[in-house]
C-alpha cells in the first residue's frame, strides 16, 4: 500500500514523513548516512580513496606527473580534478564524454580546491620556470544514490593526505631531473575543507545528506564548504528556490559540527596507516 | 558482413555436405577457392597487390613515408593499417555502414603484426630516436564474397613483398645537423624480407566439422569461427575467435593443427606465384583491373 | 591536440615522474593459480553487479542491466541469414585514468577510445554464447565494465565480473563465463606458459592468451591470443592450462553468486512480514 502510494505521489508521500520530522529511511532532518572511508587501496595511483556515503559509493585517484610551469606562473604547478559519472554508476547517465552533471561537478571541485586552499601551488614547484608537480585528481562515482558533491570533496581529501610523492631534484650541471623513488615525501595539506550539501523542500525545509530520491524532488540545493577553521570557504547555490540569510546561517552551523566529524573520521583512517 | 539470407533446408544441405567433406561447389574441406594474386597493380604507391579469391576482391596499396620513431621502441619503424569497406562491396557499407567492420579489420591485422619478428622494423630506421620509414598500408574492399581476413592478409603479404622503399643516406654536417639525401636512382630500393610475414587462416565451424575458406553461404550456417595467423615455418602469431557461437576445446586443438598445415601450404603457393612475377620482371604482362 | 571542452585541462603535455620502476619477480611455479576474490551484488542503482580482484592487484567493477528497449532497430550483423530475431548484448569497457602504473592516459584520447572499443567487443565475444538472448527479442542487455586498477590479465577479469554481474541481474544463461589469461615469458627458461600473470610479466611476454570458458558446458566462448608463441602444440598447451584454470575458478565464482542472493534474501524479508 505504501509503495504504491510512493509511486503515484512521491511528493506527498515525503511530505508526511517531513511532518514528523523524519525521512523514510529513518534519518532525522539533520542526519548524515553511515560514512566509510578507505585509503591507499590502488597502489598504481600516488594516491588513492574510496568513500561511502549510504549507498554512494566514490573512488578517487590522485596520479602525480611533472611538466613544465605555465609561463605567467612559473613557481606554481597544477591540480587539475576531474569527476566522472560513468554510465555503471546510475541509469541516468550514458556513457560517452562527461554530461553536464559531471562537469558542473569538476567546476566545483576546482572551485573548492582554489578558494581553500588546500594545496598551495607553490608547494608543488621542483624548479622555478623548469619543472612543477602535476596533480591529476580523478573521482569517479561508482555508485550514485545523491550528495555526490559532498562525498567528492570527501575523497578528493582523503586522496590528497594518502598522495606519496618521490622527490625529483634537478642536476644543475647537466639539467636533466633526477628521481629518488626510494624517498617519498607526503603532501602539505594546508586546509581541509569539507562540504555539507542540502536539498531545500517546499521552499521552506532543508534536509542534510539527500539520496537520489530526495534530490530529484527538491526544489533546490546548497552547498557549504567549511575550513577547519570553521571558516566559510565557499557556498554553492545553483539556483533553485531562494533561501533567507536565517535559514542559510542555520546551513553553515549544521555545516561546521559536520566538519569535526568528518575530521576525526580521516585522522584515524590516516593514523591506521603505517608510514612506510 | 554482407548478410545472405539462407533457408533451413539450404542450411541442412549445406551442413550435411560438410560432414562428408563435399562443399556446394566441390571443394574438400580444406581446400582453397581458386585465387588470382597479382601485385603492382597500382603505379604510385610503394608496393601494391591485388587478390582475387573466388568472389573476394581486395586492393592493398602501402605507401612508405618518413616520420618520427614511436617514443617506447626509437630504432624501429612501424606500419599503420586503414582498412576501407568501399560501398561496392555492398550497399550496407555506404556512407559509415562498413567503419565497424573496418576498424574490426584494422584491429585484427595490428595484432597479427605486433609479434614480433613478423616484419624486419630494425630495417626501417634511419635514424635513431629521428627519423625512421612509416609504412601506411591501405586495405580497399572490392568485393565481399567471404574468407575477408584471409584474403586481405595474402593481399598485404604480397603487396609488402612488392614495396620498394627508396634508399637514403644521413650526411651529418660538421655543426651536427644532419641532412637526408635520397639517391637519383629510381631503382636504387630496399626490398622488405617478407619470410616471416604470417596469413590469417579462417576456420569456420560447420555442424562438426570444421571448413577453410568459407563463402557468404557457409559463413551463415557456422557460429562461430576461428582465426589463425600462421608463418611460413609453422609457427601461430595470432588467434582470435570470432562469432556467436561456442567451440569445443577438442575442435579448437583440431583447427589449429588443419590451420597449421592449411597455412604452410598457402604460403608455399603465394611464394610461388611472388617469386614468378618477379623473375619475369618488366616483361611480365599486367593484367590489372579488365581481365 | 584537440581541446577537449568537457573536461578540465592541465598543462599540454606531462611525463610520469619514472618510466616502469619494474621490480622483478622471483620465479614461480607457473601453474599456481593465485587467489581470486569475487563479490557479486554490491552496487544499489544498478540491476546485476560484480566486483573481482586479482591478487595481481587487477580490481574490476561491472555492472549489468536486464532487458530494456532497444535504442535502434537492431539488426543482426555477421551474416547470421534473418537473425535479429534475439535481443542484444551491449558492452562498454573503461579504464579508470589512474589504473595504469605508467603514464596517466588521457581520457577521451583517440588512442583511449580505439583500445576501451576493442576491450568492449572482445567482452562481447565472450559474452555472447553464455546468454540466452533468443529469450529477450528485441531487448537489449546492458554490460558496463570499470577497470579501477590493471596488474595484470584485465580482461579475463572482466570476463568473469561481467557474468557474475549479469547472472546477478537475473539475466537467463546457459552459465557462467570464466575468464583466464597466460603469458609466455621470454626470459623463462623453458618458455612455459605462466597462468594469470602480473602486470610487469605480461608486459615483457612473448605471447599472450586470454581465454573465456563455459565449464559447465565445457565450451570456449573466446580465444584472443597473440605473440611468438610457437607450434600449435605449444599453443596447445597454453589452452589446457587455461582451461584447467578456468575449471578451478569456477567454484569460486559460484560460491559468491550463492552468497549475494542469500545476502539479498535475507534483506528483503523484513522482520514478521
Amino acid at each position: 500500500m505504501a509503495t504504491a502510494f510512493k509511486t503515484v505521489e512521491p511528493l506527498e508521500y515525503y511530505r508526511r514523513f517531513l511532518k514528523e520530522n523524519c525521512r523514510p529511511d529513518g534519518r532525522e532532518l539533520g542526519e548524515f548516512r553511515a560514512t566509510t572511508v578507505n585509503i591507499g587501496s590502488i597502489t598504481t595511483a600516488d594516491g588513492s580513496a574510496l568513500v561511502k556515503l549510504g549507498n554512494t559509493t566514490v573512488i578517487c585517484g590522485v596520479k602525480a606527473e611533472v611538466a613544465a610551469p605555465a609561463v605567467d606562473s612559473a613557481n606554481k604547478g597544477y591540480i587539475v580534478p576531474n569527476v566522472e559519472l560513468p554510465s555503471l554508476c546510475s541509469t541516468r547517465f550514458r556513457s560517452g564524454p562527461p554530461g553536464e552533471e559531471a562537469q558542473a561537478a569538476s567546476q566545483f571541485i576546482a572551485d573548492v580546491i582554489e578558494n581553500s586552499q588546500i594545496i598551495a601551488k607553490e608547494d608543488l614547484c621542483i624548479a622555478n620556470g623548469k619543472l612543477a608537480w602535476v596533480l591529476y585528481c580523478d573521482i569517479i562515482c561508482l555508485d550514485y544514490d545523491g550528495n555526490i558533491l559532498d562525498a567528492s570533496v570527501f575523497a578528493l581529501l582523503a586522496a590528497l593526505k594518502n598522495v606519496q610523492l618521490p622527490s625529483v631534484t634537478i642536476n644543475e650541471e647537466t639539467g636533466l631531473s633526477e628521481v629518488n623513488l626510494k624517498q617519498k615525501n607526503p603532501l602539505v595539506i594546508r586546509k581541509h575543507p569539507v562540504a555539507t550539501s542540502f536539498a531545500i523542500f517546499d521552499d521552506t525545509l532543508l534536509i542534510v545528506d539527500p539520496t537520489a530520491e530526495e534530490e530529484d524532488l527538491a526544489t533546490g540545493t546548497v552547498t557549504v564548504v567549511t575550513d577547519e577553521e570553521d571558516r566559510l570557504c565557499s557556498v554553492h547555490k545553483p539556483g533553485g528556490s531562494p533561501l533567507t540569510g536565517a535559514k542559510l546561517q542555520d546551513c553553515i552551523t549544521r555545516a561546521i559540527t559536520r566538519h569535526k566529524e568528518v575530521k576525526k573520521l580521516i585522522d584515524k583512517v590516516t593514523k591506521s596507516i603505517k608510514p612506510n | 558482413m554482407a548478410a545472405v539470407c539462407l533457408s533451413e533446408a539450404e542450411k541442412l544441405y549445406i551442413v550435411h555436405g560438410v560432414q562428408e567433406d563435399l562443399r556446394v561447389d566441390g571443394r574438400g574441406c580444406e581446400d582453397y577457392r581458386c585465387a588470382e594474386v597479382e601485385t603492382d597493380v597500382v603505379s604510385n604507391t610503394s608496393g601494391s597487390a591485388r587478390v582475387k579469391l573466388g568472389h573476394t576482391d581486395i586492393l592493398v596499396g602501402v605507401k612508405a613515408e618518413m616520420g618520427t620513431p614511436k617514443l617506447e621502441k626509437p630504432d624501429e619503424g612501424y606500419l599503420e593499417f586503414f582498412v576501407d569497406c568501399s560501398a561496392n562491396a555492398t550497399p550496407e557499407f555506404e556512407g559509415r555502414g562498413g567503419e565497424e567492420l573496418g576498424t574490426e579489420i584494422a584491429n585484427t591485422l595490428y595484432r597479427v603484426f605486433s609479434s614480433e619478428g613478423s616484419v624486419d622494423l630494425k630495417s626501417l630506421c634511419i635514424n635513431p630516436r629521428e627519423h625512421c620509414w612509416v609504412l601506411y598500408v591501405d586495405v580497399l574492399l572490392l568485393e565481399c564474397g567471404g574468407n575477408l581476413f584471409d584474403a586481405i592478409s595474402i593481399a598485404v603479404k604480397a603487396a609488402l613483398f612488392n614495396t620498394r622503399i627508396p634508399k637514403v643516406r644521413v650526411l651529418e654536417d660538421e655543426e651536427g645537423s644532419k641532412e637526408i639525401e635520397l639517391s637519383d636512382d629510381p631503382y636504387d630500393c630496399i626490398r622488405l624480407n617478407v619470410d616471416d610475414v604470417p596469413c590469417i587462416v579462417t576456420l569456420s565451424k560447420i555442424g562438426y566439422r570444421h571448413v577453410v575458406d568459407a563463402t557468404l553461404q557457409e559463413e551463415a550456417c557456422s557460429l562461430a569461427s576461428l582465426l589463425i595467423a600462421v608463418t611460413s615455418k609453422g609457427a601461430l602469431t595470432c588467434m582470435k575467435k570470432i562469432g556467436k557461437g561456442s567451440l569445443d576445446p577438442e575442435s579448437i586443438f583440431e583447427m589449429m593443427e588443419t590451420g597449421k598445415r592449411v597455412g604452410k601450404a598457402l604460403h608455399i603457393a603465394l611464394q610461388k606465384i611472388l617469386d614468378e612475377e618477379e623473375s619475369l620482371g618488366t616483361t611480365r604482362q599486367k593484367v590489372g583491373f579488365l581481365g | 591536440m584537440p581541446l577537449d571542452h568537457r573536461r578540465l585541462q592541465g598543462p599540454d603535455e606531462s611525463q610520469p615522474p619514472a618510466l616502469w620502476a619494474g621490480e622483478g619477480s622471483g620465479p614461480r611455479d607457473p601453474c599456481a593459480l593465485r587467489p581470486l576474490f569475487a563479490r557479486a551484488g554490491l552496487l544499489s542503482q544498478a540491476e546485476g553487479s560484480a566486483y573481482v580482484e586479482l591478487s595481481g592487484g587487477t580490481k574490476v567493477l561491472c555492472a549489468a542491466w536486464g532487458p530494456r528497449e532497444a535504442a535502434e532497430p537492431g539488426g543482426g550483423t555477421a551474416g547470421g541469414g534473418g537473425g535479429g530475431g534475439g535481443g542484444r548484448l551491449v558492452c562498454e569497457f573503461r579504464r579508470a585514468p589512474f589504473s595504469s602504473r605508467g603514464a596517466r592516459p588521457r581520457p577521451g584520447g583517440a588512442a583511449e577510445r580505439e583500445a576501451e572499443r576493442e576491450a568492449a567487443a572482445a567482452l562481447r565475444e565472450a559474452l555472447e554464447p553464455a546468454v540466452r538472448l533468443a529469450r529477450y527479442p528485441r531487448a537489449r542487455l546492458a554490460v558496463s565494465a570499470l577497470l579501477l586498477q590493471d596488474g595484470g590479465s584485465a580482461l579475463a577479469a572482466a570476463v568473469s565480473a561481467a557474468s557474475l554481474a549479469l547472472a546477478d541481474a537475473g539475466v537467463e544463461m546457459y552459465d557462467l563465463a570464466v575468464g583466464c589469461a597466460l603469458c609466455r615469458d621470454p626470459g623463462h627458461p623453458s618458455g612455459a606458459w605462466l597462468l594469470q600473470p602480473g602486470e610487469a610479466e605480461e608486459r615483457r611476454a612473448a605471447a599472450r592468451l586470454t581465454l573465456a570458458l563455459l565449464p559447465a558446458l565445457n565450451q570456449v566462448s573466446a580465444v584472443l591470443g597473440g605473440g611468438r608463441g610457437g607450434d600449435p602444440e605449444s599453443w596447445g598447451e597454453a589452452l589446457r592450462l587455461g582451461l584447467d584454470g578456468c575449471h578451478r575458478l569456477y567454484p569460486v565464482l559460484r560460491q559468491s553468486l550463492l552468497r549475494a542472493v542469500k545476502r539479498r534474501d535475507a534483506a528483503h524479508t523484513p522482520p514478521g512480514s
